[in-house]
């Protein structure tokens, strides 16, 4: 086909587009993720059965500021990693809000605890199957959120794809606060960021082959 | 260029709201720009063609990921230069050895791309001072003062070998369009 035909049928094909496509696709693909998992969440182990009482207290609202500030700053990091030749988020910075808050209390709780609490605040009941849970429930998130970035053009598909993964991470952490039981912040700050960590590694590992277009 | 910039946003916005003539102009115009930029990174003039066409459908295809607030040049090229290396990745292509370094340190397509260029191949057909200092400044990431002292030459030698062995290789590369 010559290049004049080629450009005469794009132009036919020339639709309007939005002006916040790339913010519009990607909050419904963060949306639609979390949703499923939350799904997932009910299923396979069910959301606290304190939950009315939790919502009350403070503790439920530092987990849920701290995940759901973090998901908001990779989001819109995740947004401008979409498009061709972006260069690296400055306001990824911005994740250091949340972890200083929240290392702040985690401070103060710990200094105020007998030794003995101290340990229970740092690991919990539940330690162990925290982290790898939100690992496990930031997959169709960042599912969707790859299905996305293919509709566009991110061109650094490493760190889109870790950004990704951060993402997912955090927006499967502020899910998983709804089953969780713990109340420490070093628990929210250790075990949390862990799994997020964990969703952010594999995002980037994964960027290169599945973010391609 | 700014003023051509401006000219050029222009019309993508206006295609970006629907008005197919501005759209038909946009596209008719990047495409000069897009032979030149190809023209100087690509081996084969044969693959210009393609990539142009390749690189329309992408930009339009992709014309969501516009900013409408920022430059049109950078936008464009940064979709050139990524169909460039995909098609480079794929074979499809022979790219010059700076765009080929410069799709190796790309991130995610180092795995691909050097199974593309067999490395130790190319280094064996060339001679030996000439092999052993790309390897060692190239691929081990000694300074050319520090391969000048190992090899006990002038760091002029270093720099005249390597240049002329990635030459040879280069004319290698393109003429076998591997």
């Amino acid at each position: 086909m010559k290049t004049g035909q080629l450009i005469e049928s794009l132009a036919q094909d020339a639709n309007p587009v939005r002006r916040h496509a790339v913010a519009a696709g990607v909050a419904t693909a963060l949306l639609a993720g979390t949703m499923l998992s939350f799904v997932i969440v009910v299923a396979l182990v069910g959301l606290r059965a304190d939950l009315v009482l939790a919502v009350a207290g403070p503790s439920f609202w530092m987990k849920f500021a701290y995940t759901a500030s973090l998901a908001c700053v990779a989001a819109s990091a995740f947004a401008h990693l979409v498009r061709p030749g972006a260069r690296t988020p400055g306001l990824l910075w911005l994740a250091i809000a949340p972890v200083a808050a929240t290392g702040g209390i985690c401070v103060h709780q710990l200094s105020r605890a007998v030794p003995g609490d101290r340990i229970a605040q740092i690991f919990g009941s539940s330690w162990s199957q925290c982290w790898w849970l939100i690992a496990l429930l930031a997959v169709p998130i960042y599912a969707a959120l790859a299905l996305v970035a293919r509709r566009f053009a991110p061109t650094r598909l490493r760190m889109a794809g870790g950004v990704a993964g951060f993402t997912a991470g955090a927006a499967a952490a502020t899910v998983y606060g709804l089953h969780c039981p713990e109340t420490a912040a070093a628990f929210l700050l250790i075990w949390y960021s862990f799994g997020i960590a964990t969703a952010t590694a594999a995002g980037a590992l994964l960027g290169p082959r599945l973010l391609r277009w | 260029m700014s003023a051509d910039d401006n000219q050029l946003r222009a019309l993508m916005v206006a295609g970006l709201d629907g008005d197919k003539v501005a759209y038909r102009a946009l596209l008719s115009a990047i495409v000069p720009l897009l032979k030149r930029y190809y023209r100087r990174r690509v081996g084969n003039p044969d693959d210009l063609e393609d990539l142009v066409q390749e690189t329309l459908i992408a930009v339009h295809t992709r014309r969501a990921t516009y900013d409408r607030d920022r430059p049109f040049g950078p936008w464009l090229f940064a979709v050139a230069r990524y169909k460039m290396i995909d098609h480079f990745r794929r074979g499809r292509i022979s790219v010059s050895l700076d765009e080929a370094e410069g799709a190796l340190r790309d991130e995610g397509f180092e795995d691909s791309i050097s199974a593309q260029i067999d490395v130790d191949e190319a280094l064996r057909t060339l001679g030996g001072k000439q092999a052993r200092v790309i390897r060692a400044t190239r691929l081990e990431g000694l300074s050319v003062a520090e391969t000048a002292v190992r090899e006990g030459i002038g760091e002029s030698d270093v720099k005249v070998s390597v240049h002329r062995g990635l030459k040879s290789i280069a004319l290698r590369l393109r003429g076998g369009g591997r």
